[in-house]
């Protein structure tokens, strides 16, 4: 048989193996494992379940095959790539010819011929053809052919062949059938990965979401946590900066756990704790979010907040294979507040200060610019945000090696340009995992990465202090263009406080150099003395170097003013993370009892050490490190920082007859953030899960391809607080001088808990998965309750500052999520077209079941602290006053309640708030405080939902993925929000919807203008008329790809080559504040989400 | 690898192979010492009260109190600038650039609200000052040192804490009178103390604090800023004042006169400045160097045109308070005024606290003129300068160059011997004790005679023509030192002077004037603001709103 070079090398691949009395379908199946090689016969003509004894060595597949298949006259083929089993032709149609012969006798029938195809179009032999309801049935001749005959054109043929899905057809008038297999790739197949291990889907009872390098490729995410935005039910990440360099996202599994401690997630990358940043996303094999107990609590302590497992890619192949992934995109903003021209600027400024301060002759210069020197029209955020930055990514892997030893090699190159001059981030990275089999029972697998990258970002100078986004963003947004920002003699303006202004910043000297370098090693042991043992050993350290400096430089801005500041800030923190970890793991089947134990232990230790020096008065810009600096004022500081855990753990699994499944879980961890006798805490979990699909009363239902009913319990811990939170410390740093010289000074300043615990979450999860039509329709279904109690809070809020210091985490409060996650998925495919479209969608509701401490009944009957937090209302929540529109005039002031308690001299155009209640629980006639504030909305959303759709057509695939959330308020604040907020601009929508005198509008969108304090107004207070709708529905990712064909591959000897261009948060459709994303809720210091467009390839040799 | 690959796994036997593995596997290190973890850069309280320099570091940290460095509006402590400066905010002598809505200006304009970070800010800052100072007596004890030493360092606390009830008694009247460290539940269930229990506390702690203190001219030179005995007799005569138990607050200033350690300065302008803070006048001040420590006032008040934010706005209230320098009040109509150089004949402080239209700023001319519209200090609602046409110049050194935010080392005088003479006289006075001249010249005429003022002396012996004499030189001579509201309330005289108009300096040939201010006055003064004190409501201030949230009791 004449078979292409490539079908030749599947046969060539080498095998290693030993069985002895293992049926013959499961010595395919460790074939399949160990050579990532698949096998396909027709399960009705071939029964594996022959008793085979085989070992290889280092031998090729097609000598093992041959010596196993061989005695048992079955013969094997290659079909593209797939190796395809089936019995000696001539028996099987000598039994087909037999069938058909009997029937022929019995009835008139209908004769059918007809071909089997792949999706390539090879044929494809051996394939089982019967007809439904009977016992009828032959199989398909070595190229692909069949005959069959049926008892009558409504009869149906089920077309069945391992590794395809099966399809059914009715005969109807067709005499000939030409069918084309689609290969499956089941989702009962399908592995998970779960702590300390993997596992296959159809067996997990616990809830555990995941994501594979498909869903993460061609995407342009710069770090690992933008990847999984809207991935997965109940896992929301919200992303609320554009920043280059900047993780770009917080991520909340299963609403906000803890209103104290800090609800992060877990990340274990490779099986180590660490950080999303760490990672070039191309490198990720697979993303697993444990979010149930059940799942989770093998890492007890910390992971009351959900885990999230990542694992890198392994070497996969046996020949080299080099591939290249590269892209090139351009960003800009999802959105820019538009604020007025300085000629509008000048006639507002006058409504709202109530002055002449503009004279409409300067008003009429700013509207004409014939002098733009004087009377500029200065947009400060478009100077700011002037350019489309171009983002690049290249990443070489290289991937092979030899059975024994495999390599995966990769180096990545990252350039990302913020849309502000200056302003970058790149990331160069390595990364190479090598497994070697150092003998038959040994496994060594070595993980080495290392990473450097860079932020870079300008900033104010000197004289003016500070940053990027609160400096230099922050005052582009509050400037109003009335300033110059260069002149035409190329002077720069001074700005309204002599320090210059956005412009004359971007064109200084000063800098923001942020170098983080990390690196790290972890090396894990298997050794499988017995057969179903694998003892492991885990050995991880990681180095973390993070640096940063920051120079505000000195600068002429014209003949009189020179800022001639200068100082450097220097600091370097140095982390060190080290662990180990033993597990041993016993697997043993019995019958159809399937066993399992895991035992392990964990270390885990990270010392941190941070210097920092300070200079000033650098005589020159060109020279910025510290040695050159003045020797005036200069500072240097430090500290060191540990932490230490340490923990036991073990895990259950039991299943029977792969249809009952029962696990449970045991952890115990101490901290060194505990005080000696709380240091320990044991978290334990149980799960079971009922495989209702392979009970026999389901098999009649051949549309169910998997049912299974699930539910879990376990407590899980939290302990992200400070590093010594319990001990009674004067706090350092409340210097004082005496007789002009500093002294060093203490005092106590913060009331710490000496008895404190950890934090503790149980959870409870119960869960359908299911999954329909031989996989192609999927539907999961899960309901989760989450309590945490014991929450590590610093009640601040809730404490009286009468107490004269600050308050340490102490266990105080409970907090409840409650939820439903839905997951549903449908693909198919028709001709050249496939198909497939996955939704998620989750429900979150979180309130706070007590305070503690803070429960404090109020007047009005709320129960909490009086300002954010209260019983049975969500965390983050707005508190305030509700609206009614604004006043009209002064006999509309006279007929509302009074109001002077929170609006002491209300004016039209006031915002008008409700009475809502008084000390007699009705409207007293006048808003207070007191009794008419209530909950407006909180940050959290409770709705969250995304949709992938993906369309292919021979070798063009589209896919578009949206992503939203619902049920969530957000606000804008400062200079983001207030019109002439402490000097500040106005946007464009404020001038527009203000409330106007002359013609008042009950419901303006802006109230009357007024110049606003950093302290605020009357009309700035809480209250519904700032806390609006946050709603949104995005268009996160589209992407339209292009795989070249087979042929010209190969002309090009090129393995794969696919061309794409993606969107990546093109739009969004919302109700926020014109200008501003959703995602935002800012004051003014931010950087704005990005949208970008990039071009792709993917290359392998 | 090779090691293991060629000895371990492959050389020795499948039992040897078993127990090397073991081994690995079990050496679980002893890690329960690991677990045990102690902070850095804290000092653990179990160990720390244990020896002579740990004190110190005590002693400095409750010095510092809540006191915090940079720039800052709203206050954490009574002593900062934002804490003793901007209070005048709230006052007829300065307006908040800022605006109406400023929180300080919110204080007396009638619009004053139980959320006013203000009040807030002062409140907590008191109590911080509390907690630490409890902390500090219940465990000075435990150290090991002469007990001299630690019976001054207590004094020194009683007196912090007695000064921080002194304020929270006149501002707020009753309040919770905490004298131990308290436990979060147990502060969130206190009670207000009434008033006079208050007063009564500052009193004896004062009183037994003044025994036990050094006598200011026994502070050594890195003592500066400590307390001493006087410190404690000035609070004390201040609350007897305000108490009017005048009797007894003479008898504190006398004892501060017969001390004999102080002096009135020959020059007015240096005491607020580096190079003569330490003046024996400045009884107790805050202190600043730069660097670390230093005092960010010149960033928010500096005028524009040396960078400065110009939040401190004198306003014409006070500076028509300053009269001709032969004692006559003062008259736009007198020929002695000149519109172009308002500092002209006047009374020399003018000169020394105030900036106005074309003076010198140190190298820099202040230009701010309604029509000079070029200028950054231009006088308009609109820019970040003057709302009123004058500026501040008392406490700057005008030759001053380098950040104005972490540079400038001026201290603030929290206390100067002036007021304890002024104070004397007005305790005689209002004691209805006869007032003598050599009392005059011992007191009014000292302060305001001295060298660098040189203003004729004061002959008016009759009480009641003596008293607004004596108030107007005590606002004019302590201007801008945080201590006119105070005076306003106890003198109870907010509903005549923080009621209705208030303008800036006059512009009668400004082009722009009539165009631009808000509103017109005869006199071509700059409208500033209106103001309107609620008395009997703005004379006590209301407990913040979140402390009552989470104590009602508070209410």
């Amino acid at each position: 048989m004449a078979m292409p070079a490539k079908a030749q090398e599947l046969l060539d691949t080498k095998v290693n193996l030993s069985l002895s009395n293992v049926s013959l379908e499961n010595s395919i199946r460790e074939i399949e494992k160990t050579s990532q090689v698949k096998f396909s016969y027709n399960s009705r003509a071939l029964k594996l379940t022959q008793k085979v004894n085989i070992s290889a060595h280092n031998e090729s597949l097609s000598s093992v095959l041959s010596r196993l298949l061989t005695p048992l006259d079955i013969s094997y083929v290659q079909v593209s790539n797939r190796i395809v089993l089936r019995s000696d032709d001539k028996k099987v149609i000598t039994q087909s010819e037999v069938f058909s012969k009997l029937d022929n006798q019995l009835i008139d029938e209908l004769n059918i011929r007809g071909t089997v195809v792949d999706a390539k179009g090879e044929k494809l032999p051996g394939v089982n053809v019967a007809v439904k309801g009977s016992t009828r049935g032959t199989s398909t001749n070595s190229n692909g052919e069949f005959t069959i005959a049926v008892p009558d054109n409504k009869s149906v043929l089920v077309i069945s062949f391992v590794g395809y899905k099966s399809q059914e057809v009715l005969v109807g008038n067709n005499s000939i059938l030409n069918l084309v297999l689609i290969e499956d790739n089941k989702a009962l197949e399908e592995v998970v990965v779960v702590g300390y291990g993997t596992q296959k889907k159809v067996n997990v009872i616990g809830s555990v979401s995941q994501i594979s390098s498909k869903d993460i490729d061609n995407r342009p995410v710069t770090q690992a946590s933008q990847a999984i935005t809207g991935q997965m039910p109940g896992v929301t990440v919200i992303q609320n900066t554009g920043r280059p360099g900047s993780s770009g996202g917080q991520i909340r599994v299963r609403g906000v756990g803890s209103f104290g401690a800090t609800p992060d997630a877990l990340i274990l990358i490779d099986g180590i704790a660490g950080t999303m940043n760490d990672i070039n996303p191309n490198d990720i094999k697979t993303i697993s979010v444990l979010k149930d107990a059940s799942s989770a609590a093998i890492f007890g302590a910390r992971s009351a907040n959900g885990v999230i497992l990542i694992t890198t890619k392994n070497g996969t192949s046996d020949k080299l294979s080099v591939s290249y992934d590269g892209y090139v995109g351009f960003n800009d903003a999802t959105a820019f507040p538009d604020f007025v021209n300085s000629a509008d600027y000048a006639s507002m400024f006058n409504i709202a200060s109530g002055s002449q301060s503009f004279s409409p002759a300067s008003i009429e210069k700013y509207r004409n610019q014939s002098d733009p020197d004087n009377f500029p029209n200065t947009r400060f955020l478009d100077e700011v945000f002037s350019r489309s930055g171009v983002q690049t990514a290249h990443t070489v892997t290289l991937n092979g090696g030899t059975n024994k030893n495999r390599f995966y090699l990769s180096g990545g190159f990252l350039n990302q340009e913020g849309i502000v001059e200056k302003n970058s981030f790149s990331r160069y990275n390595q990364r190479l995992t090598m497994q070697n089999k150092l003998s038959n029972k040994i496994e060594l697998n070595t993980r080495i990465f290392g990473t450097l990258e860079t932020r870079k970002e300008p900033q104010a100078t000197a004289n003016k202090g500070g940053g990027f986004l609160d400096q230099l963003i922050q005052n582009a947004i509050r400037y109003p263009s009335i300033f110059t920002g260069k002149n035409s003699n190329g002077d720069f303006g001074v700005g309204p406080e002599s320090g210059g202004t956005p412009v004359s910043w971007l064109a200084s000297d000063s800098y923001l150099r942020n170098p983080n370098s990390r690196f790290g090693i972890n090396s894990k042991l298997d050794w499988k003395p017995i057969n179903g043992l694998t003892l492991s050993a885990i050995g991880g350290y990681n180095f973390s170097l993070f640096e940063q400096r920051s120079y505000l430089a000195s600068q002429r801005l014209n003949a009189n003013v020179f800022q001639s500041q200068a100082y450097l800030n220097q600091s370097s923190d140095k982390v060190i993370f080290k662990t180990m970890q033993y597990t041993g793991e016993y697997s043993k089947e019995i019958n159809r009892h399937n066993f399992s134990l895991l035992a392990g232990y964990s270390f885990e230790e990270q010392n941190e050490s941070y210097f920092n020096g300070y200079k000033q008065d650098f005589p020159s810009n060109d020279y910025t490190v510290l040695d050159l600096g003045g020797f005036a004022n200069q500072l240097v500081g430090g500290y060191d920082a540990d932490w230490v855990i340490q923990s036991f753990f073990s895990r259950a699994k039991y299943s029977f007859n792969d249809r009952y499944l029962f696990e449970a879980t045991i952890r115990r961890d101490g901290s060194s953030r505990f005080p000696t006798g709380n240091k320990y805490a044991t978290f334990p979990s149980a799960a079971v899960g009922w495989r209702i699909s392979e009970e026999s009363f389901m098999k009649s239902l051949a549309w169910i391809t998997d049912m299974k009913l699930k539910a879990s319990w376990g407590v899980l811990g939290n302990q992200n607080i400070g590093n010594y939170p319990y001990q009674q410390v004067l706090n350092s740093g409340r210097n004082y001088p005496f007789g002009n010289t500093i002294s060093v000074g203490a005092a106590y300043s913060l009331y710490r808990d000496p008895n404190i615990k950890w934090e503790s979450t149980e959870t409870n999860d119960f869960g359908l998965e299911s999954s329909f039509f031989n996989g192609s329709l999927n539907l999961n279904v899960t309901y989760f309750n989450r309590n945490t109690r014991d929450i590590l809070f610093r009640p601040s809020s809730s404490v009286s500052t009468i107490l004269g210091v600050g308050i340490s985490e102490t266990n105080t409060g409970a907090v409840e999520n409650t939820g439903w996650e839905f997951d549903l998925g449908y693909r198919g495919e028709k001709g050249k077209w496939k198909y497939s479209l996955n939704g998620n969608f989750s429900i979150i509701n979180n309130k706070v079941l007590t305070l503690g401490l803070g429960n404090v009944n109020q007047p009005n009957g709320y129960v909490g602290n009086g300002s954010d937090l209260f019983i049975g209302f969500p965390m983050q929540m707005y508190y305030g006053y509700l609206s009614d529109g604004v006043f009209l005039n002064a006999g509309d002031i006279s007929a509302w309640p009074v109001q002077t308690a929170v609006t002491p001299r209300p004016q039209a155009g006031d915002i008008r708030y409700k009475d809502i209640s008084g000390p007699n629980g009705v409207p007293d006639g006048k808003v207070d405080p007191i009794y008419d504030r209530a909950y407006l909305g909180s940050r959290i959303p409770k709705y969250t939902f995304g949709a992938n759709l993906g369309l292919s057509y021979s070798n063009f695939d589209l896919s578009v993925f949206m992503q939203g959330v619902a049920g969530v308020k957000g606000t804008l604040t400062g200079y983001a929000g207030y019109a002439f907020f402490n000097l500040g601009n106005i946007q464009k929508w404020q001038m527009d919807g203000r409330f106007k005198p002359d013609q008042p509008e009950r419901y303006p969108d802006y109230p009357r203008l007024e110049e606003v304090t950093n302290s605020g107004t009357p009309n700035t207070v809480t209250s519904d008329f700032w806390i609006i709708n946050a709603a949104y529905l995005r268009v996160k990712n589209i992407q339209l790809g292009y795989n070249l064909p087979k042929n010209i591959l190969e002309k090009m000897r090129l393995n794969n080559l696919k061309l794409y261009v993606t969107g990546e948060n093109m739009f969004s459709f919302n109700s926020f504040r014109q200008g501003w994303d959703p995602e935002i809720n800012t004051g003014g210091d931010y950087y704005p989400i990005l949208r970008t467009y990039t071009f792709g390839i993917n290359l392998k040799f | 690898m090779n090691f293991f690959k060629n000895n371990l796994f492959t050389k020795t036997s499948k039992y040897g192979k078993a127990i090397a593995m073991t081994l690995l596997m079990t050496v679980l290190f002893s890690c329960e010492k690991a677990l045990e973890q102690f902070p850095s850069n804290a000092f653990a309280n179990d160990n720390f009260w244990t020896s002579e320099p740990n004190t110190k570091i005590a002693l400095t940290g409750m010095y510092r109190g809540s006191m915090t460095y940079g720039t800052q509006v709203n206050p954490t402590d009574w002593w900062n600038y934002a804490g003793l400066i901007f209070l005048e905010f709230a006052t007829d002598n300065l307006y908040d650039r800022r605006g109406d809505n400023s929180m300080q200006n919110r204080l007396t304009n009638g619009t004053l609200l139980p959320d006013n970070a203000v009040i807030l800010g002062y409140w907590s800052g008191s109590y911080r000052r509390i907690a630490i100072c409890n902390d500090f007596l219940e465990n000075i004890d435990k150290v090991k040192i002469e007990q001299a030493k630690i019976d001054r360092m207590k004094a020194e606390a009683m007196f912090i804490r007695a000064t921080q009830y002194f304020y929270l008694s006149q501002y707020f009247g009753a309040v919770p009178l905490v004298k131990k460290k308290l436990t979060p539940i147990e502060a969130n269930n206190v009670d207000k103390a009434p008033k006079s229990e208050v007063v009564k506390f500052v009193i004896d702690e004062l009183t037994l604090a003044a025994t036990k203190l050094p006598s200011f001219g026994a502070l050594k030179a890195d003592e500066t800023g400590r307390a001493s005995k006087q410190a404690a007799l000035a609070f004390l005569g201040r609350i007897y004042l305000a108490e009017k138990k005048f009797t007894e607050a003479s008898a504190a200033y006398k004892q501060i006169i017969d001390l004999g350690a102080n002096i009135i300065d020959p020059d007015y302008q240096s005491l607020f400045t580096p190079a003569n803070e330490n003046s024996s006048e400045n009884i107790f001040s805050m202190q600043y160097v730069p660097g670390e420590t230093s005092n960010a006032l010149t960033q928010h008040a500096f005028p524009a045109v040396a960078s400065g934010w110009h939040i401190v706005n004198p306003t014409g209230s006070i500076a028509d308070a300053y009269g001709f320098n032969d004692g006559t009040p003062l008259s736009y109509d007198n020929p002695k005024f000149n519109y172009k150089n308002m500092g002209e004949n006047r009374d020399p402080r003018f000169r020394y606290n105030f900036l106005w239209d074309g003076t010198k700023f140190g190298s820099k001319t202040y230009v701010c003129h309604p029509d000079s519209t070029k200028s950054l200090d231009q006088l308009t609602y609109s820019k970040q300068a003057t709302r009123t046409g004058y500026g501040l110049r008392k406490f700057f050194d005008e030759n001053f160059t380098g950040s104005l935010v972490t540079d400038y080392g001026g201290n603030l005088p929290i206390i100067r011997y002036a007021e304890v003479l002024l104070s004397y006289l007005e305790a005689e006075l209002e004691a209805g004790k006869p007032i003598s001249q050599a009392l005059l010249d011992q007191t009014i005429n000292a302060v305001r005679g001295r060298a660098s003022v040189k203003m004729p002396p004061i002959r008016v012996t009759d009480s009641n023509l003596l008293r607004p004499i004596l108030r107007n030189e005590r606002r004019i001579e302590l201007a801008f030192e945080g201590i006119r509201l105070w005076d306003i309330f106890r003198w109870d005289i907010g509903d005549q002077v923080l009621k209705g108009d208030f303008w800036g300096a006059p512009f009668p040939n400004s082009q722009l004037y009539a165009k631009t201010s808000k509103k017109l006055d005869p006199k071509f003064r700059w409208f500033v603001t209106s103001k309107n004190f609620r008395k009997g409501i703005d004379d006590r201030w209301p407990i913040p709103q979140s402390e009552v949230n989470v104590n009602p009791k508070l209410k």
